[in-house]
């Protein structure tokens, strides 16, 4: 399936009465101030940032420097122990902390999470199908005839062949694996898509088939993406914008290519150098099979 | 179909020998199958790998190709099916044959996770000690004299200093005071303390962040500078760390040999579809 057959397939998908009824503007996550900690120590300190319609954000920072707990907040998923200020708005709702049932609203619907380790993001009871499916059955009013329609397409979408529909977690491959939670992330059609490094436990080869079938997808959908990784290629590959986070604040932010060529910041000029020394020297047009 | 396969690499290896002196762990004909007696999958067919004193060979594929079982193999960790491994001439056969117990001495291994291969209840100078201690008790005294203790600890600082920490700063310190990067470089050192002949290190950088990576890679490139005739095997995906690194790579694709060359060589000039897909999907 081409990109213009998959974003009709995908507009024909989406009726008027299982849309989200939620954000109309152009803005998709508004987050002002948002400072959060645990146990008296700071892990998120005045973090604002924006995600306007069709954008596709990356979040880059060392281990620790609260990508994922910016995530959490976001997705309403803190330890009950955190203190959190600030304001969160997503889809036109603000979102108090605490809020367990407005945030429940959200995810899965308004916002779709894709995460790290997918074997163990999955649950392992429960077949592809299923998986796929428990966004739909949580949100929406659908007959089973309907819920096995969509999720036998978005299975095909995401280059799953319909004969894995019955199968578990632990019988696929880490890709496979991956593209059920892809898949479990899009059912719904959501309007922010959340990447928490979705292809580190992935080799090189499944990766990259990841990151294209996810930003296909997502561009497709005309969704957002907010994309946590450490992997700069990765990040030039997926994302048009870009955050860099230390120690709990945003200190720089600016488009991707430019913000990888000519980072201001001693931190980011740090973690830009670091991916330099990493990155293979060769020419990869002398190496396409 | 699959017994055929499986009798053909046992008949293999039999007539299989190292190459030469300066090889340091052969392994020939090695075969691993997986699962249950109806459902099999092998996961390595009829590998042969050589490693020699002082060169660092690196074992690159994607996930699942075999990467892991067959270093496992190759170090004693785990045991093939069909083929022989051979440490210095001597057959690994079971772990109280001579060339296995020799093996241990001589050999240092770096797992994937730092905080699941560091006892998080040892500080790292205990943890890098471990190995020597134990040496020194096995020497035929039932404890470690005062002067062992001394020798034990210059050798841990040493070891620190050598994967860049500082060992004032670290010789104290528990895994869960660490970074991944500092806390996989104390197992680093903890492999080398003992000046091991030859190292494992699979996936080192997996699990830490791109700044700790680099951190790994210039411990990693300072040991082989310190010992040049240290031989080194490195699983990874990482083909940017393996280029600067490796003097010669083998490429596994489904358990088998795809592939293996001169690093320079074989990045610049890949002659396998499979290889040039790696380096294209690496070199993005």
């Amino acid at each position: 399936m081409n990109r213009t057959d998959m974003k009709d397939a995908m507009a024909q998908d989406v009726d008027v009465a299982t849309r989200p009824q939620l954000a109309t503007s152009g803005e998709i996550l508004r987050v002002r101030d948002l400072s959060v900690q645990i146990a008296d120590k700071t892990v998120l300190d005045d973090v604002t940032l924006d995600i306007g319609a069709s954008e596709r954000v990356g979040l880059i920072g060392a281990s620790g420097s609260g990508k994922s707990m910016l995530v959490k907040a976001i997705t309403g998923l803190l330890p009950r122990a955190a203190r959190v200020g600030g304001d969160i708005t997503m889809g036109g709702t603000r979102l108090q902390a605490g809020d367990d049932a407005a945030f429940a609203a959200l995810r899965g619907r308004y916002v779709g999470l894709v995460f790290q380790n997918p074997g163990a993001a999955l649950n392992p009871v429960l077949s592809v199908e299923q998986q796929v499916c428990l966004p739909l059955r949580l949100h929406y009013d659908l007959d089973a005839g309907e819920r096995r329609d969509r999720v036998m397409t978005m299975l095909e979408r995401v280059g799953l062949p319909a004969s894995l529909a019955g199968s578990y977690p632990h019988e696929l491959s880490g890709g496979q694996q991956q593209r059920v939670g892809i898949a479990t992330a899009l059912i719904t059609s959501p309007r922010l898509i959340i990447a928490d490094e979705p292809t580190t436990a992935l080799d090189a080869i499944v990766q990259r088939s990841i990151i294209d079938l996810l930003v296909s997808l997502v561009e497709s959908a005309g969704a957002s993406m907010l994309f946590i990784t450490h992997d700069f290629a990765v990040l030039s590959r997926a994302t048009t914008r870009c955050m860099v986070i230390d120690r709990g604040r945003i200190i720089e932010t600016g488009d991707t290519a430019a913000l990888l060529h000519d980072p201001r910041q001693p931190q980011t000029r740090l973690l830009v150098n670091a991916a330099k020394t990493l990155t293979l020297n060769v020419n990869p047009e002398h190496h396409h099979a | 179909m699959r017994e055929t396969n499986e009798q053909t690499a046992m008949r293999k290896h039999e007539s299989a020998e190292p190459s030469n002196g300066t090889v340091l762990l052969a392994a020939r004909g090695i075969c691993k199958f997986f699962g249950t007696r109806t459902h099999r999958i092998q996961a390595l067919h009829d590998v042969d790998m050589d490693v020699r004193e002082g060169e660092c060979v690196a074992v690159i594929g994607g996930s699942g190709c075999g990467k892991t079982t067959l270093t496992r193999i190759m170090f004693g960790l785990d045991t093939a099916d069909a083929g022989t491994v051979r440490y210095r001439g001597g057959l690994l056969a079971g772990p109280r044959s001579a060339a296995m117990r020799q093996l241990r001495v001589e050999s240092g291994i770096v797992f994937q996770n730092p905080f699941t291969s560091l006892d998080p209840r040892w500080s790292a100078g205990r943890s890098i000690a471990e190995g020597l201690v134990v040496r020194a008790a096995r020497s035929g005294r039932r404890r470690h004299s005062a002067g062992d203790g001394e020798a034990i600890d210059a050798a841990v600082r040493g070891a620190l200093a050598m994967v860049g920490l500082d060992p004032d700063d670290f010789i104290g310190r528990y895994p869960l005071d660490m970074s991944g990067g500092q806390a996989q470089r104390v197992a680093i050192a903890r492999a080398m303390v003992a000046q091991p002949r030859i190292m494992l290190a699979d996936e080192p950088m997996s699990a830490v962040d791109v700044s700790g990576r680099v951190q790994i890679l210039d411990a990693l490139t300072e040991i082989r500078r310190r010992q040049p005739h240290m031989a080194m095997v490195i699983v990874s995906h990482d083909l940017g760390v393996v280029q600067q690194l490796a003097d010669r790579i083998v490429v596994l694709h489904d358990g088998r040999i795809e592939e293996t060359g001169a690093t320079g060589d074989l990045l610049a000039n890949p002659q396998s579809a499979y290889t040039k897909q790696l380096i294209a999907a690496a070199a993005w």
